[in-house]
């Protein structure tokens, strides 16, 4: 595994990863004409500026304003503090997120999930079609997986590899493979 | 009945959010909440009957007053975590007695290895076994303050190399006297310093977020000016910008108090500082929650003036704490800024 903050942004048939210590703050939004955001989500309840991620003393942060986008993490909704002050989150590897969504944390192609990661392995995404599959074996060829019908949006770590089941794809990078049974 | 007062956490904070008044809570819930008090009560006074103890020799080696120590035997418990670790060495407690005494009685996190106070009290325990309850806390005293005067000038920036905290144990039980010990706090300085270095960028991260438009940074202390703010809330924040803030529990409910935070985000400045969130079962603690939760669900701030205040819910805190009057939380009312009238008259 490389030490390297990423945020992996995905959308559906998309994924990207953007490696956030190139810069300090990173604003966070939907693409418009005037906009031209760090981190694009093309979904239409995204907002246009949505928020942003924010590097204090080599600490990330996501913070935005107001909280009532349907922004959620690890479940849980982002709301603001005390008076609507921003209440920034501090990130930990493996935080998952997800933005646009409604009053429920519900993947779907509506909506735009992120993985915060302090380290990661090396290579190239790649897409795995798992549609259909009720169980699915995860195996980096000394740990190994097994998850009945996971929710959509997991987020999976092994020693070697790393994965993101999306439902119809599940998403791996370095030395994992998935097998899919009904 | 030990089962009667057995009162579960999540129901105390069901009560606590359903309070519609200070009153409510000082009326319902507060007299629910004297077990925690009398579990100490009865364990002070063990502690000082079995080590044959008065509370005037117990006051001198905590070195706090002996009415300090009067009213922790009829049931006060210690302000601070430090107060219960002086207890702990002034008795000869073992590490898995000293932890018990951190957790159960005062909820707070047990030993810490990477907590520069912590490592040097379990040097202390490890080592100090024949030696009398003064002279394990001279030792710790003494200790320490060699160590912030020859070592702890020697700040390190940022984020330590990642060691786990077993690792961190293991090597500090190889330490076998003084010098060793001292030279491996000197070796591992980013790691005392880091241990705090998420807690220092959370609250940083609030008041950039809050306090200062980060596209057009000013100083913090002009920010302080132009709004105000009390001179121990500037004092906090400089010393954490410098990372030479070393937190005690209640500094960090009083910076959340300070900067307007909810009680999510104290509880995860605690969470930071290696300490337990908020315990209902504590009654300053309870009532810290209801402030926080009743500011939160009543809006209590002012939304008009355009601008956030961080005193605001100071100003709120000292009005259900006046209003209350309650000998728990008295103390705490000169953390608080004055009195908004007080400080419009200055």
């Amino acid at each position: 595994m490389k030490k390297s903050n990423q945020l992996i942004v995905v959308e559906p048939n998309r994924l990207k990863a953007y490696s956030l210590d190139d810069k300090l703050v990173w604003k966070v939004g939907r693409p418009s004409q005037n906009n031209n955001p760090d981190i694009r989500m093309h979904a239409a309840t995204v907002s246009r500026q949505q928020g942003w991620i924010r590097n204090i003393n080599g600490v990330w942060f996501y913070a935005e304003r107001k909280g009532k986008n349907g922004t959620f993490r690890n479940g849980k909704p982002v709301t603001c503090g005390i008076g609507g002050r921003i209440k920034p989150l501090l990130l930990k590897h493996g935080d998952v997120m997800l933005f646009g969504a409604g009053s429920e944390p519900v993947v779907d192609p509506r909506t735009v999930m992120t993985v915060f990661l302090e380290q990661c392995p090396e290579g190239t995404w790649r897409a795995e079609g798992t549609a259909a599959s009720r169980k699915l074996l995860f195996t980096d060829g000394e740990q190994s997986l097994t998850l009945n019908k996971p929710a959509v949006g997991s987020f999976i770590e092994l020693e070697k590899g790393i994965a993101i089941y999306m439902g119809e794809i599940t998403w791996l990078l370095g030395d994992i493979t998935v097998i899919g049974t009904l | 009945m030990a089962e009667e007062r057995e009162i579960k956490t999540e129901y105390i904070l069901d009560e606590i959010e359903a309070c519609e008044s200070a009153e409510d809570l000082k009326r319902e819930i507060l007299p629910k909440l004297r077990a925690q008090e009398e579990a100490w009560e009865k364990k002070i006074n063990s502690i000082l009957q079995e080590k044959n103890l008065s509370q005037g020799r117990m006051a001198d080696m905590c070195g706090i007053s002996r009415q300090s120590v009067n009213g922790w035997c009829k049931g006060k418990i210690p302000k601070n975590r430090e107060t219960f670790l002086r207890i702990g060495l002034a008795v000869g407690y073992s590490e898995q007695e000293m932890d018990q005494l951190l957790q159960r009685y005062g909820h707070y996190s047990g030993l810490y290895s990477k907590s520069m106070d912590d490592c040097v009290a379990l040097y202390v325990i490890r080592h100090g076994e024949s030696l009398s309850g003064v002279e394990r806390i001279l030792l710790y005293d003494e200790i320490l303050q060699r160590i912030h005067e020859k070592i702890f000038h020697l700040q390190a920036g940022g984020e330590a190399e990642i060691i786990t905290t077993r690792r961190f144990d293991e090597a500090l039980a190889g330490v076998k006297n003084e010098a060793e010990l001292e030279h491996f706090i000197k070796e591992n300085i980013a790691v005392f310093a880091g241990a705090y270095h998420r807690l220092y960028s959370y609250i940083e991260m609030h008041i950039q977020s809050n306090y200062m438009d980060f596209t057009d940074v000013r100083s913090i202390s002009e920010i302080a000016q132009i709004q105000g703010w009390s001179s121990s809330l500037r004092n906090a924040v400089s010393e954490i910008r410098q990372a030479k803030w070393i937190p005690n529990r209640n500094k960090i409910i009083s910076l959340g108090l300070h900067l307007c935070m909810n009680r999510d985000q104290v509880d995860e400045m605690l969470e930071l500082a290696h300490m337990e969130p908020l315990y209902a079962k504590n009654i300053f603690e309870t009532v810290i929650m209801f402030i926080l939760i009743d500011a939160e669900l009543n809006d209590v701030t002012d939304q008009e003036s355009g601008y956030y205040h961080p005193d605001e819910l100071c100003d709120y805190a000292r009005e259900i704490l006046d209003e209350l009057g309650l000998p728990e939380t008295e103390s705490f009312l000169s953390e608080l800024p004055e009195p908004e009238e007080e400080r419009e008259e200055e």
